[in-house]
């Protein structure tokens, strides 16, 4: 096969495979259809580029004349395309459009009288075409449909976004391309250096215009660079292969090409997809995280106002609670007079079931910080026997009342452990009141010993005692002990779910034993030591 | 001479309670429902010592706080913060803004509130 004939056979099969792709691709949308018009034109030009050069049925003239017919042609289905794609619809008015086609239709109608090409000149055994009268008004239309072509592009390419700006992106590559291996080589060495020694190449410039073109209307994972490298990559070879067909030496050969052809295009196809599906992985990745991070600020903004929300709350409800507290308190002392054993006794318990009330809006404030992980922990070097000595001191005055002893067994400086002593104070207080609460006579001993790397506090009463089921339920929040309705402690039912959350953020352990109704409890403080 | 007591609380009935208590307790009481009150009354009066909510309509205890601090005739009055927003970071920024105390309204009944402020 001649080198003509080759280029001519390349260039007519893949314009007319694009258009008909893309054709059948578009659910007969405008675009589609004039980008196949585009493709019949050249592929047309091609085949009389080809006769031109070897002349069946009629003389060179004749053929040369109807090359520059669809060059003409060319220049107006290009000019047509861009001015459609890729809204679908003429982006001109139809008054304008009109004309346009009018004198497209009319240049190309000259290209074929005399007066554009006159005849032909033998040089060195090439032949020359020579130019008419009419050659410039052909040239000066060329170059106005291309200048408009030209100009909407760019026009479109900057006013364009996202996956269209893409589109224009790939049209205009592939279309400067083109236009420079043309005007070079069909319009500027043949109009003026009388060179044609390239003219048969002409045909074949138009692919990497209407290849980007292709690629830039399916939108063929546009977004990804090593998608679009592969697919080039693999339709490069595949294209030499394709190519290599029609220069196999011998059928074998042939038959051998077809082969490694149809191998290249099966495992070729394999690469592109595999390649696809790891893009698409990771922009779903990346979708997911830009979500999670979204859900993430939602998710900073409610715990926010959650927080805002609750600190209001407890402060609105704190406020009729202070005004009762300090009322009552007042009245009590005799600030507004005296009044009767009775009145005195009746408003003391209005004032206990006050401060329970005030003790609950403060643990349920702790309890939120605590779940919320709001609350920080001081950690320090912490003498476990000092706290529980001062709370001892604390709530000694309430055990003397009720006829109980505390007895304290341990020394000080030998049980140091890494806590917030202001948190741990709180859980040493929570056991002893309780014990104090819970038991109505005997006494309380409060022990700390040193076991393996902790420190071990128990607190073990003569009181009320847990059966098991109890014991189960102890940690969690508003659980209370069966018995404790006969005992009337006032607790809120939240201090040992409070202690065991601090506990749990020292890495220790809490728990508690007994051996039965009637028969006391012992609570348990496992801490790790000071290292 | 009687020590006098600036008390800046919007809320009615706690106002009237602290005047009542530390009337009986031998102290000139002056109250303020707000903040701009109780800046303009801290500059007049120049009391011994003042109890400052903090949240109030309008200006809050914070910027009362800012004010009387930065003002050389009220900068040296000890300032108590009384409040029920017991928050830690709401104490931290009391204490820096120069408050000697951060007090929990619930904490305390008026006697208690009396003893606490003899110390001063």
């Amino acid at each position: 096969m001649d080198l003509d004939l080759l280029l001519t056979t390349i260039t007519i099969v893949s314009s007319l495979a694009l258009g008909i792709l893309v054709y059948f691709r578009g659910n007969k949308q405008l675009n589609n259809k004039v980008f196949l018009f585009l493709c019949l034109v050249i592929t047309l030009w091609a085949l009389v580029n080809y006769f031109s050069l070897h002349p069946v049925f009629a003389d060179e003239l004749f053929w040369i004349r109807l090359v520059l017919f669809f060059a003409a042609l060319l220049m107006f289905s290009f000019f047509l395309f861009v001015y459609i794609f890729p809204q679908n619809k003429i982006k001109i008015s139809k008054m304008k459009f009109y004309i346009l086609t009018a004198i497209s239709v009319l240049v190309s109608i000259l290209t074929l009288t005399p007066y554009v090409f006159t005849g032909l000149e033998t040089e060195n055994n090439e032949i020359i075409p020579i130019s008419g009268f009419l050659m410039p008004i052909f040239g000066v239309t060329i170059f106005i449909f291309l200048f408009l072509g030209i100009y909407r592009i760019f026009k479109d390419y900057r006013l364009s976004k996202g996956i269209e700006k893409l589109q224009w992106k790939f049209i205009l590559f592939g279309f400067f391309i083109m236009l420079s291996l043309l005007i070079i080589t069909q319009f500027i060495l043949t109009v003026f250096f009388q060179n044609t020694s390239f003219i048969n190449f002409g045909p074949l410039f138009t692919l990497p215009f209407i290849i980007s073109s292709t690629y830039a209307i399916i939108k063929h994972n546009l977004l990804n660079i090593k998608v679009i490298a592969t697919e080039f990559l693999t339709g490069f070879i595949l294209f030499i292969l394709f190519i290599k067909l029609f220069l196999s030496t011998s059928f074998q050969d042939f038959i051998l090409n077809i082969i490694i052809f149809a191998v290249m295009t099966f495992f070729g196809i394999l690469l592109i997809r595999a390649v696809i599906k790891e893009i698409k992985d990771k922009e779903q990745m990346q979708k997911m995280a830009v979500e999670l991070k979204k859900a993430n600020i939602e998710l900073k903004r409610l715990d926010r106002a959650k927080s805002e929300f609750i600190s209001i709350a407890s402060h609105q409800l704190r406020t009729p609670l202070s005004s009762v507290k300090g009322y009552i308190s007042m009245i009590l002392e005799g600030t507004y007079g005296e009044i009767g054993a009775k009145i005195k006794e009746i408003l003391s318990k209005v004032y206990q079931s006050n401060e329970t009330l005030i003790s609950l809006v403060n643990d349920l404030l702790n309890i939120s910080r605590i779940e919320r992980g709001k609350i920080e922990y001081n950690f320090q070097k912490t003498d476990l026997f000092k706290i529980t000595s001062e709370v001892i001191g604390e709530l000694n005055l309430g055990a003397e009342k009720k006829n109980l002893k505390i007895n304290l067994f341990g020394e000080q400086n030998e049980f140091y452990i890494n806590a917030d002593s202001e948190k741990i104070t709180q859980v040493a207080l929570n056991l002893v009141d309780n014990a104090i609460k819970y038991t109505q006579k005997g006494e309380i001993n409060i022990k700390l010993e040193q076991k393996e790397n902790n420190v071990l506090l128990s607190v073990s009463d003569t009181g009320i005692g847990m059966a098991k089921e109890e014991i189960r339920n102890l940690f969690k929040k508003f659980s209370r002990g069966k018995e404790i309705t006969k005992t009337n402690t006032g607790g809120t039912g939240l201090g040992l779910y409070i202690a065991y959350k601090i506990v749990e953020a020292h890495k220790g352990k809490i728990w508690a034993e007994s051996k039965g109704r009637g028969m006391g409890s012992v609570f348990y403080v496992s801490l790790p030591m000071w290292k | 001479m009687r020590k006098k007591i600036l008390i800046i609380e919007d809320e009615v009935f706690l106002g009237d309670m602290y005047i009542t208590k530390f009337q009986s307790e031998g102290y000139e009481v002056f109250l303020a429902r707000n903040g701009e009150d109780g800046i303009k009354t801290a500059i007049n009066e120049k009391p011994d010592i003042i109890l400052l909510d903090i949240l109030m309509p309008k200006i809050n205890g914070f910027e009362v706080l800012k004010e009387l601090k930065n003002n050389e005739k009220t900068k040296e009055i000890p300032i108590l913060i009384f409040t029920n927003l017991a928050d830690p970071i709401n104490m931290e920024k009391s204490l820096q803004l120069g408050a000697n105390e951060f007090l929990l309204k619930t904490d305390y009944t008026p006697q208690q509130l009396v003893e606490k402020i003899k110390k001063y």
